[in-house]
């Protein structure tokens, strides 16, 4: 690809003489420019792939992986079943939720009724990770567990009372009435995700059946995958199954939130490969000057008979070289900080006395972080083609150079 | 009979100027044997560097043509200049016409790594060319570490290695003292002995005097003069 001759024409150029003290600056200045800018897109892309991934876990361990609504069909054992026969490793759970208000001590906040059977291990495992007061023991008919924020915005706790009502209007003398029913709260579950402590109200399965004037038939499937990530496949193959039902992927649930996450990644990486494309001009800047100053012995390599298109490769190759070098420091730099980033978080917040990424504020307890292969291959190759570019536009230009006229005039 | 190695045909050289354009040199006919030692004289300004970069390939006539071996050197493409180049023609200049970010020994070599010879092969070739000129133990030293004299006989060395049959040499001893201008021309002596033909702009008439035969340039003629 390169001849030796090219090879120790480029190096030499990497090792400018003392005189030429400014192209030494130009070259730091170009591989400074580029390592940071390679550094930084992957530090900023590991933590929005640690983001995303840490927020998908929050989601599956509150949300089923996949939901048969029965679309007012009986879901049948037999259905049951044959999924289970289909797809192993899976856990099925019988549920039914609907939305309604929750009145207690002149309050009244809209809510989500899930109603959960406790039979299911998987259903009660989630509670029981999560609860923050009371007994799981405890949660039988007539009792509920509700979320943390709902419990400190209504001023409840364990042992009160409240009022749900359901949707469902029921005919009374005095004409059509929202069905009401009181529950005991066994509970309080705090799962660290706001909207969810703040909207969601457990009951048992038949309470909320009963609530919504619902019949058994009617409740809907949960099912729990080994791998979430094939919830999509496992949709489609349920859905073939029986055509009547409705079947949602926890992503179908989630479409807009992790729309709007992939969106934001993007716009990022395309606005930090701006910083890669500023830097590039260092190269560009810099090997301008290199050739306008190594005109003359560019002329004496031609009288030697190296070709036009060596001189040119010989000198990409110097611009290259920064850009190729830099690029893998950068994607070094990058990994270690990418590795380290909740201790540089905490060493950042400690100095500045000032708290990066609250908790409270992003849902996570630490700066997530997830180092990603593919995303480092294409910021690595994108790195790559932006420093060509940078090195060949300059090296382009020798080839309308004069050069023989330095031989005498420079 | 000896073999004409290079041939100019109706050679015509003109540059633009603001002022308007600058002939240099017009239909200019020359025949340059193989094994030809010769002088290259003419006021300054007279376009004896032009004529030598005409003949080096590295620019164009305007009109006419050049011979080199029996071919049209207009027809060929940069490329094939450049390899016509490597392996015909070694030029040699007045000063500073070293790489200065090479040491002796790799200017030396230049020519050879270029060609695509083997490293530990050119090496000890140009060893070999540095000890001819007695230069040897500054070989590791950059052009601006060596005197003008010593980068001279290192420029020299570097033409010597290819081993083509045409060296053209511009103003080669131009900033040398005697002794070392006496030194340089008896290399030139020892070339043609090799049937090696040189062509050597000088302003020194003692020197130009030595040659087979001069060519002066003037008013835009070149013409043969007997110089021994």
């Amino acid at each position: 690809m390169f001849t030796k001759a090219e090879r120790l024409i480029s190096l030499r150029n990497l090792r400018p003489k003392k005189k030429e003290g400014f192209l030494k600056v130009i070259s730091i200045f170009s591989f400074l420019g580029i390592m940071l800018g390679v550094a930084i897109l992957i530090i900023v892309m590991s933590v929005m792939n640690g983001f995303k991934t840490d927020l998908t876990k929050k989601i599956l361990g509150l949300n089923p992986h996949i939901i048969i609504e029965s679309n007012s069909f009986k879901i049948e054992d037999e259905f049951i079943k044959n999924l289970k026969r289909k797809i192993k490793n899976i856990n099925i759970s019988k549920t039914y939720s609907g939305e309604g208000v929750v009145v207690s001590n002149d309050n009244a906040k809209g809510i989500i009724i899930k109603g959960i059977d406790r039979n299911n291990k998987e259903s009660l495992s989630f509670l029981k990770k999560n609860i923050a007061n009371g007994d799981l023991s405890k949660f039988k008919k007539n009792t509920a567990f509700i979320g943390g924020e709902l419990a400190f915005n209504l001023d409840l706790k364990v042992g009160d009372k409240i009022n749900l009502m359901s949707s469902v209007f029921i005919a009374t003398p005095f004409g059509g009435l929202p069905k009401q029913e009181t529950f005991t709260i066994a509970g309080v579950f705090n799962t660290g995700f706001y909207e969810f402590d703040q909207n969601f109200v457990f009951l048992n399965l038949f309470d909320a059946l009963s609530i919504f004037d619902k019949e058994e038939y009617e409740q809907n499937l949960e099912i729990y995958l080994k791998d979430p990530m094939k919830a999509n496949t496992f949709k489609n193959e349920i859905q073939k199954l029986n055509q009547n039902y409705f079947v949602y992927s926890w992503s179908d649930l989630n479409k807009s939130f992790f729309s709007a996450l992939k969106v934001e990644r993007n716009v990022m990486f395309i606005i930090l490969t701006l910083i890669l494309i500023v830097a590039a001009f260092n190269i560009v800047s810099g090997l301008t000057i290199l050739i306008k100053n190594k005109t003359k012995e560019i002329a004496i390599l031609k009288t030697l008979g190296l070709s036009n298109n060596s001189i040119k490769k010989s000198f990409f190759l110097t611009g290259f070289t920064i850009g190729l070098s830099a690029t893998i420091t950068g994607i070094f730099l990058g990994i270690i900080f990418s590795l380290n980033i909740e201790k540089i978080r905490n060493i950042l917040s400690n100095f500045f006395n000032f708290e990066i990424f609250p908790s409270d504020v992003y849902l996570l307890e630490q700066l997530p972080s997830e180092i990603n292969f593919y995303s480092i291959l294409i910021i690595f190759i994108f790195s790559l083609i932006i420093s060509a570019l940078a090195s060949y536009l300059p090296a382009m230009g020798i080839s309308k150079m004069k050069t023989f006229r330095a031989l005498k005039y420079d | 009979m000896t073999k004409i190695l290079l041939e100019t045909v109706n050679l015509q050289k003109t540059y633009e100027h603001r002022n308007g354009i600058i002939n240099l040199f017009d239909n200019v006919n020359i025949k340059i044997k193989q094994g030809d030692l010769i002088a290259l004289v003419g006021p300054s300004g007279s376009g004896k560097s032009s004529f030598l970069h005409l003949l080096a390939l590295l620019d164009d006539p305007t009109k006419g043509k050049i011979l080199l071996k029996n071919k049209n050197t207009k027809d060929f493409s940069d490329e094939k200049k450049d390899k016509v180049r490597r392996e015909n023609i070694s030029i040699i200049f007045q000063d500073n016409n070293l790489l200065t970010d090479f040491t002796a020994l790799e200017n030396v070599v230049m020519p050879l790594i270029i060609k695509g010879e083997k490293t530990s092969i050119s090496i000890a070739k140009a060893t070999k060319f540095l000890k001819d000129v007695k230069i040897l133990n500054r070989k590791n030293h950059f052009p601006n570490e060596l005197s003008g004299g010593e980068q001279q006989r290192v420029a020299i060395a570097r033409a010597l290695i290819s081993e083509t049959d045409l060296i053209l040499a511009d103003e080669p001893t131009g900033n040398l003292d005697y002794k070392t201008s006496e030194d340089i021309f008896s290399y030139f002596l020892k070339l043609k002995k090799l049937n090696k033909t040189i062509i050597f702009a000088t302003h020194n008439r003692e020197l130009a005097n030595k040659a087979d035969y001069k060519l002066s340039i003037s008013k835009g003629n070149i013409k043969r003069a007997n110089a021994r």
